[in-house]
Order: C-alpha cells, then sequence, then structure tokens
C-alpha cells in the first residue's frame, strides 16, 4: 500500500482550502459588485425615470406626453432608453419609437413607488426597468377643469439596456477568477516552497535513516540542528530505542556467547577423555572409567542445556502464568525449611521477621524459582556461622521480600551488583555443574520478576552483607 | 620437563594430566587459581597451562602476576573464550600460546613442545651435541649415526640434560623435571638412570658425552 506523503497532503489540502476561500471570497465580492452596480445603475434609472415622469400631463383635460417627442429622436439612435406609458383607465399605451412594435413587461406597485426589475428587448438584449403608478401631473389647472388626475392612472415603465453593465461584470468576473486562479497557483507555489524547504533536515534525516544498513543498531542517527521540534523529538526517541535495542542485543551476544564457553569446557572435557581413551590400547575397565567420565561430562551438558531451556521458555511464561492467591509468609516457610539442614551443616541460622499479612495473586511456582534461588543462594554463600536474615513488609499495593547475609567473600564483591542478574554471572568463577551452579539463578530471578510484574535488587547491607530485595505487586500487576 | 596445568573441570583436568604425564612429562595440576599461583611461584616449569574462569584467582591474574614478578615461564591459556579479542587480551598480558576449548591433545603436547623448544632457545626439534642428535619430535636419538633405543624415562633425562647443553643440572633438578612424583629427597634413582644412559649411548672409539661435576650434578657436552 503506497503510503500518503504529509507534504503532498498539506500542498494538497493548502491549496483546496485557499481555492475555497477565493471562491467563496470572489463569488461574495462579485456579488456585491454587482448588486452595486445594479444598484447605480437602478438610481440612474430612477433619476432618468423621475424627470421623465413629470412629463406626463393634463393638457386641454387630455392625458399628453410630453416626453415622447423628446426622446424618440434620441432613444431611436442609441436604442437604449424605451418608455412605456399605459393608461390603466383606458387601457392604451404610449411608447417610445425604439420599441417598435413589442411592448415592454409592466410592473409597478403602490402609487409613486419604483418598482425595479430586469427586461428583455425586442432585440434580445437584456435590460433593466423600473415601473412607476403615477397620475399625470396638472400643470394649468384653468386648462383643464374638471381634470381629475386620479380618475387617469399611468403606469409608466422605463427600460434601459444593461449591455454594457454585463459586459462591466463579466469583466469583473473574469478579473477575480483570473486573480483567484493566481492568487491559488501564487499560494500552492509558495506553500511547497514553505514545506520543502521546511522538509529539507527531515528528508536528510529521513535518508540518512533510509540508508543505514542493519548491522548500524547501535549507531545514533544524527539529528539536523534545524530539524523541527516535533521530528526532533522523535528522533531522540528513536534513537533511545536504537541505543535500548543495541544493549539488549548485546546482552542477547553475551549471553549466547557465555552459553558457547558454558557448553565448550564440557564439551572440551568429553573430547579429551575419549581422545585420551583412544591414544593407546587399554584394558575393559580402564575404556569404561573413561566412558564414565565421558558421561558424567555430557549429563552435565544435558543439565546445562535443561537450564537453558528453562530460561528460554521463562520469555513465555507469561501466557501460561496460574495466578492465584497466596501467603508469602507461608512459602518462605517452606522453602527454607528444605533449606535447614543444609544451612545447618555450614553453621547457619535463619532469623525470620514476617509482616502479619502477605497475601499477594502471584504464580506459585514462579515464585517458587525465585525464594528458592535466593534461600539457595544464602546458604551456599553466606559466612559460614552467621545469620540469614529474612523479612516481609507491606506497603501501598506491594509486597516486600528482603534477604540479607554475611558474604562469605566481601572483597569479590563487584562495585555494581547489578552484574548478579547477568547470565553465567559468577563471582567465585567456581564450575561446579554438578550443583547446578552455571551462573543463571539469578539471571532466572530477574526473568521470572519481569513476568511477575514485580522487581528484584541487590545492594550491600552492611560492611559483609549482601542484601537481596523482591518487591511484587499485591494484585499480580506490575505498578510504575 | 615439569608443566603445570591449571584447570578447574575435572574431567578435562585428568585427561590432559593424564595425556602429558604418558608423553613423558612431569605433571603438578590444580583446579584453583590460589594453588596455580602458589605452584608457579614456588617450582620451576618448562610449561604452564593455564585455565582462565578458574576459582579464586583467574587464569590472566595469575600470568599478570607471574609478568610482574619477572617469571618468564612460557605459558600456554587453555579457554573456551574464543573471540579475537579475548585471544588479544590473554596475550597482551604475556601469555605465548593460546589454545581454544575443545582442542585436540595432540595439538596442545606439539604446542607445549613447541613452547618448550623456544624456552630452550632451540628452533628446531633436532639437538645436536656433538655426536649426538635427539629428535625431539618423533623421541629418537642417535649418536655417530646409529639408532639408540631408550626408555621414555632414559629419553626424558636425556632431553632435559640436552636442552640445558653443558650447564649443570643437580640431582634434584633432574628428578624434579623427569619425575611425576617427585617429592624431593636423596634418592639415587638419577645416579641409577645416568648409569644406563651412559652405557647406551657408548660406543667404542667414541668418548663419554655424560660428564659428573662432583658434588652438583650432570651435564651433557661435546668431547
Amino acid at each position: 500500500m503506497k503510503r500518503p506523503s504529509i507534504r503532498d497532503r498539506l500542498l494538497a489540502w493548502t491549496t483546496f482550502v485557499i481555492t475555497l476561500i477565493m471562491a467563496v471570497a470572489g463569488t461574495l465580492l462579485y456579488n456585491s459588485v454587482k448588486r452595486s452596480l445594479y444598484s447605480q445603475h437602478d438610481l440612474l434609472l430612477n433619476e432618468a425615470a423621475t424627470l421623465v415622469l413629470i412629463e406626463v400631463k393634463a393638457k386641454n383635460g387630455k392625458v399628453h406626453h410630453e416626453w415622447k417627442a423628446s426622446l424618440d429622436s434620441a432613444s431611436r439612435e442609441t436604442g437604449k432608453s424605451m418608455i412605456q406609458v399605459w393608461d390603466l383607465e383606458s387601457g392604451e399605451s404610449v411608447k417610445s419609437a425604439a420599441l417598435g412594435e413589442s411592448d415592454l413587461e409592466r410592473q409597478y406597485g403602490k402609487l409613486g413607488e419604483r418598482v425595479f426589475y430586469n427586461v428583455t428587448f425586442p432585440n434580445g438584449e437584456a435590460g433593466r426597468a423600473v415601473g412607476i403608478l403615477t397620475y399625470p401631473v396638472v400643470e394649468n389647472m384653468e386648462e383643464n377643469e374638471g381634470f381629475v388626475p386620479g380618475d387617469h392612472p399611468q403606469v409608466f415603465v422605463w427600460a434601459d439596456s444593461t449591455q454594457e453593465l454585463r459586459d462591466v461584470l463579466i469583466k469583473t468576473k473574469r478579473a477575480f477568477v483570473a486573480a483567484g486562479v493566481a492568487v491559488v497557483l501564487l499560494s500552492a507555489i509558495a506553500i511547497w516552497l514553505i514545506i520543502y524547504l521546511s522538509s529539507l533536515a527531515v528528508q536528510s534525516f529521513s535518508a540518512d535513516l533510509l540508508s543505514r544498513e542493519g548491522t548500524e543498531i547501535g549507531e545514533p542517527v544524527p539529528v539536523p540542528d534545524r530539524l523541527p521540534s516535533e521530528v526532533a523529538g522523535m528522533a531522540g526517541k528513536f534513537n533511545a530505542l536504537l541505543a535500548r535495542i543495541d544493549h539488549y542485543r548485546e546482552k542477547d551476544q553475551d549471553f549466547f556467547l557465555n552459553v558457547a564457553h558454558e557448553v565448550r569446557t564440557p564439551l572440551a572435557g568429553v573430547k579429551a577423555v575419549i581422545e585420551q581413551a583412544l591414544r593407546r590400547p587399554r584394558e575393559v575397565e580402564d575404556y569404561q572409567k573413561r566412558l564414565r567420565e565421558a558421561l558424567d561430562s555430557t549429563e552435565n551438558l544435558v543439565r546445562l542445556t535443561d537450564r537453558l531451556m528453562e530460561f528460554g521458555k521463562l520469555r513465555n511464561a507469561r501466557e501460561s502464568m496460574v495466578r492465584i492467591t497466596l501467603d508469602l509468609n507461608t512459602l518462605l516457610e517452606g522453602v527454607l525449611e528444605k533449606f535447614r539442614s543444609r544451612a545447618r551443616e555450614r553453621g547457619l541460622r535463619f532469623k525470620g521477621e514476617f509482616c502479619g499479612k502477605a497475601e499477594l495473586g502471584t504464580d506459585e511456582e514462579l515464585l517458587k524459582i525465585v525464594v528458592n534461588n535466593l534461600v539457595e543462594n544464602s546458604v551456599t554463600y553466606a559466612a559460614p556461622n552467621t545469620v540469614i536474615e529474612l523479612k516481609t513488609s507491606r506497603t501501598e499495593g506491594m509486597i516486600e521480600f528482603k534477604i540479607q547475609n554475611e558474604y562469605s567473600n566481601p572483597e569479590g564483591l563487584p562495585d555494581d551488583l547489578d552484574v548478579f542478574f547477568d547470565a553465567f554471572y559468577r563471582n567465585d568463577k567456581a564450575r561446579d555443574l554438578g550443583a547446578n551452579n552455571i551462573g543463571i539463578g539469578l539471571s532466572f530471578c530477574k526473568e521470572v520478576m519481569l513476568v511477575l510484574g514485580g522487581q528484584i535488587t541487590a545492594s550491600k547491607s552492611s560492611a559483609h552483607g549482601l542484601c537481596f530485595t523482591v518487591s511484587l505487586p499485591v494484585n499480580g500487576h506490575a505498578v510504575d | 620437563m615439569r608443566i603445570l596445568v591449571l584447570e578447574d573441570y575435572p574431567p578435562l583436568r585428568s585427561s590432559i594430566v593424564e595425556c602429558l604425564v604418558e608423553e613423558g612429562y612431569a605433571v603438578d595440576s590444580t583446579e584453583s587459581g590460589d594453588e596455580g599461583l602458589w605452584y608457579v611461584r614456588n617450582h620451576v616449569y618448562d610449561v604452564a597451562l593455564l585455565d582462565i574462569m578458574v576459582p579464586e584467582v583467574s587464569g590472566l591474574e595469575i600470568l599478570k602476576k607471574l609478568r610482574s614478578d619477572g617469571n618468564s615461564v612460557p605459558v600456554i591459556i587453555i579457554s573456551a573464550r574464543d573471540t579475537v579479542v579475548q585471544k588479544i587480551e590473554g596475550l597482551e598480558v604475556g601469555a605465548d600460546d593460546y589454545l581454544v576449548k575443545p582442542f585436540s591433545l595432540d595439538e596442545m603436547l606439539a604446542r607445549v613442545r613447541v613452547q618448550i623448544r623456544r624456552r630452550n632457545e632451540k628452533k628446531s626439534p633436532l639437538i645436536s651435541v656433538g655426536d649426538l642428535v635427539i629428535d625431539t619430535a618423533t623421541k629418537t636419538v642417535q649418536r655417530a649415526g646409529r639408532a639408540i633405543e631408550l626408555t621414555r624415562k632414559e629419553y626424558l633425562l636425556l632431553e632435559c640434560l640436552a636442552f640445558r647443553n653443558g650447564e649443570v643440572l643437580s640431582r634434584e633438578d633432574i628428578a624434579r623435571q623427569v619425575y611425576q612424583d617427585y617429592e624431593g629427597g636423596t634418592s639415587n634413582v638419577v645416579d641409577v638412570y645416568i648409569g644406563y644412559l651412559r652405557k647406551k649411548l657408548h660406543i667404542d672409539g667414541l668418548p663419554n658425552i655424560i660428564h659428573t661435576k662432583r658434588g652438583h650434578g650432570y651435564f651433557l657436552s661435546e668431547p
């Protein structure tokens, strides 16, 4: 699917909006001009009509159209102004010569009221007319004695061609359209340029990003100074993400190197035992002894791979978690009971300080892995004849469990205790595969805690002491 | 020739030790870094095979301490750490060779022999002392063109003297280099084997090649 370009979208939409605005504004302006011109035209029409209107007079007791003689000659020449006056009483009409046989459309309102309307002349031209209901003007009362103007209502219609006005309006319309198109085009070009110039930094950043090889994960993408703040923030987040990916990639790489390393040593043992067995003929018992040694080494390898498999499965454990409500204190007591005899052999004593209620919703089997590992480590590495202290406490939504002891090799403690959680880290570098000490126990705990939504940390509790703290959400859901 | 093996994985350690002993080397072995450091500081070895990841003191730390003490014993690192960076680190610290696990015991023996030759400034596996020629690769001996059949102990004793041609070696020095379980003392086993060697190397008309410096020990030199 082709992704839309922000630049194209911006350009299209802003151009569309500007076109719309120009069209609406142009139409409104044009109509306003049109109205104004027609209004002006009507004003002139009215003025002219008013002037001529008084030339419908009463003369000798009859209606006399004084205007006709003077106007006929002029309208014949120009063909512009046409007048028709109807006598509503008789139904007859008098019209200017320019009308020939045709009649004007007749519209009128109340007495003296001007009614303006469009008309079409016989030659097909458009025009504008004003219709007025009027009475003839009586100037000489004596001469027109007995003439009652109200008995002779006249409808006076003056029509004028609007062709010039229309031509002006057409020109105005064209000018408006041309100006509108020009404005839209110039705006589009200006917008395109602005977008292009503004997006240069984004394009360069994007090009850098696209030209990257898959192997360049660790290298941050250069963020140009002129990169807009909106994208710069995103770029910063992206670089932080790259750094995190690189960190985890390195961790994974270390993990696999360590796996290879851990596998190689027992493998070297098997190879050396077999090679040595085959170097010269030997007695059957001797061969059997060597085969047993090789078998022991392969069993160590099997144990190692089993632990690695469990470690791998943990990453998918979230889906298969069985969350129940359990009491951490009860679980701890069960684990301590298991290690009590081993602790006694080393002169170690457990001292518990458990809070009243330590119920939480979690996966019992996974939590047991953590507690078992921590207690076993304490029993194995605590200085002989010392006390292993265990404490549980409850805070807002969390249950905390601490286990601390005097460490047998305090000088050997690393400065950064987080390395305890690195796979295959061994503080004393002892290789004792028989006791399952392959250095992934605490790394295992860390993975389990991630699955359970909790945390595990290590700290120095005193000059010689080491403390592991486990924090778990009471409801089994991670707390930020 | 005495060799120190520092390796914490028991099956591998025992196989290496057995292989070296079968080849006639005297071997001390340990799984602990502390013990390894003690051994190498208090005994003379022709080669030390050091694993890196061992308890207490790592192989690399032992190597650093040895070199800062001025001890130039040839060191071969045996490790599962196989990256170029790790190898460079080992060699930069002062290792003479680097063997990645799992390795062939034959290759290990060949590298041990190279280090022994290098330590004794012998570029060729052949050591000549007058008309005596010792092939350290095939472990065969000829005198005046005639092959001499020697037992393993006799050969080791002769090789030990030949590597330090002209240098007087005390009975203790010889015993420590040749006998696996030598723990000091005044046994005359060296004198007995020197007697056997002299007999086997004797050819009518040719002078004795193994000499005694009374009160000091034995040395090999051309007549």
